[in-house]
């Protein structure tokens, strides 16, 4: 079992500025699974109830001369500590203008040493490759949040009036958000987004009735699903846009199983998806949600 | 609207406040710990909200009607309810949003006999029961009496004007009109030996 790679500037920079900070918030420890291709940091894949964080590289958006060999068809993952990985790379950073801007320095080398668990066996291997396969199912519509900071601030205020958040999506580009405890309902609601994938027309007459009202209707009518996440998780999905990523979108799974936050990368200075890049989550639904 | 019987006669208040902001830090003032009910009286006047503790301490928050942008009052007697004082704080600061100044509107009673607050595409309800707890922020001026029998009263202004600083040629002083104070007292009743307040 062998790995060996240099990590590109940029690469260097797409970590430790915007991927990390923003992976670390999803939990302090991850695996890291290298393939022949691709990079791949996944959180809460194997275990538990944890929000599912999958953020993929193509191994050149962040290496060059890029080597792998392993008997398991080429593939390793091991358990990785981000924030030791993350104060390596900014110590390298510091170390770079400190002394890469004269050239014909010395040279010199410093060694990080970044620990990592025992690599994953076989067939554990196996296992997170089922589950990532499993997590790169896309729900049927996905709706574009329009200001992740302004979600951010809201969701920061709302985590301190209930747990349970009920979040409901339809085929209009509605994204209705509800906390409800025996004492209070507090909602918000989003109208009108940008929606990908399978779209409805707005049902006519529908702008006088209540949020509330218009989504149950749009509920009974297969319009729109439903499904209860629990508020920290959904604000830890928010937190993912410390990747900077160029557009987020909310997605609810087949049958209700997840709520999806897709991320997008462009390609720099165009609206051009870099398909080098990816991230999204999924959000565990809490059990007693009505999948409809 | 939903289908509901209370639907058809008007709502005892319907009013609409332009700086929420404000309004969260009236009533953070009177939130000392972190279960907290409140009553709220409702008037011709205005909204009193009262919060009391162990027959020693009562606080006051007067929102005058002159606050609100709108005020629709039509009931007859003046209606009084519960609510969990940290829960409406909470609720309320959710549409602080920094850069959206926006109105809210509540009314009461609500399809379900709750306080219904609106926010342009956002909506809220609140009822009755518990909260948390936080000071005295920014308040504008603060008065303290000791009146007949010792009881020690706290008056505190606490301004609920939309920031204006569209208006910087106005005077620099600090001055607020009178309208756009929320007035907070606090009262706290010397401890006297045969009240058992404390008692359990």
């Amino acid at each position: 079992m062998k790995f060996k790679a240099f990590l590109t500037d940029h690469g260097v920079n797409l970590l430790e500025k915007r991927f990390l900070p923003a992976l670390d918030k999803m939990g302090k420890t991850c695996h890291l699974y290298l393939t022949r291709d691709h990079a791949i940091f996944l959180h809460n894949l194997l275990n538990g109830d944890g929000i599912q964080s999958i953020a993929q590289f193509q191994k050149d958006a962040l290496f060059e001369d890029y080597r792998i060999s392993s008997q398991n068809d080429d593939r390793i993952a091991f358990t990785i500590d981000l924030s030791l990985l993350h104060r390596a790379l900014r110590s390298i950073l510091t170390i770079y203008t400190e002394f890469g801007g004269s050239h014909g320095g010395y040279k010199s080398a410093v060694i990080q040493d970044v620990p990592i668990s025992k690599p994953l066996s076989r067939s554990d291997v196996l296992e997170l490759q089922a589950a990532l396969d499993m997590a790169q199912d896309l729900p049927q519509t996905l709706v574009q949040v329009p200001d992740m900071n302004q979600l951010q601030s809201f969701v920061d205020r709302m985590k301190h009036v209930g747990d349970v958040l009920n979040v409901s999506i339809t085929k209009y580009g509605d994204l209705h958000l509800q906390i409800s405890t025996s004492l209070i309902t507090l909602g918000a609601e989003f109208r009108k987004l940008k929606v990908l994938g399978e779209q409805a027309r707005v049902p006519p007459g529908d702008d006088n009735l209540t949020a509330q009202t218009r989504t149950r209707r749009a509920i009974d009518k297969g319009d729109a699903m439903s499904v209860q996440v629990s508020v920290k998780h959904f604000f830890k999905s928010i937190q993912c846009h410390l990747a900077k990523p160029d557009c987020a979108f909310y997605g609810i799974a087949q049958q209700g199983s997840c709520l999806t936050v897709v991320f997008q990368f462009f390609i720099p200075g165009t609206r051009q998806t870099d398909k080098s890049i990816s991230l999204h989550c999924r959000l565990p639904v809490l059990v007693d949600s009505d999948p409809n | 609207m939903t289908s509901s019987a209370v639907e058809t006669e008007s709502p005892d208040l319907v009013c609409e406040l332009d700086n929420v902001q404000g309004v969260v830090d009236a009533l953070t003032s009177v939130r000392w710990k972190r279960h907290q009910d409140a009553v709220l009286e409702l008037s011709e006047h205005g909204i009193v909200l009262i919060v009391e503790d162990t027959g020693c301490l009562q606080a006051k928050v007067y929102l005058q009607r002159e606050l609100f942008v709108r005020y629709d009052y039509s009931a007859h007697a003046r209606p009084r309810f519960g609510v969990s004082l940290g829960l409406f704080v909470d609720c309320l600061s959710t549409f602080c949003v920094p850069g959206h100044s926006g109105t809210i509107e509540f009314q009461y009673p609500g399809p379900d006999m709750q306080l219904l607050l609106k926010y342009k595409y956002k909506f809220l309800r609140a009822t009755t029961s518990n909260i948390p707890s936080s000071v005295i922020k920014d308040n504008r001026g603060s008065k303290l009496t000791i009146g007949r029998g010792g009881m020690l009263k706290v008056q505190h202004l606490v301004s609920v004007a939309k920031p204006s600083n569209t208006h910087p040629h106005i005077d620099s002083v600090g001055y607020q009109p009178p309208s756009r104070i929320a007035y907070i007292e606090f009262f706290v009743k010397p401890q006297v030996d045969e009240e058992n307040a404390y008692d359990s």
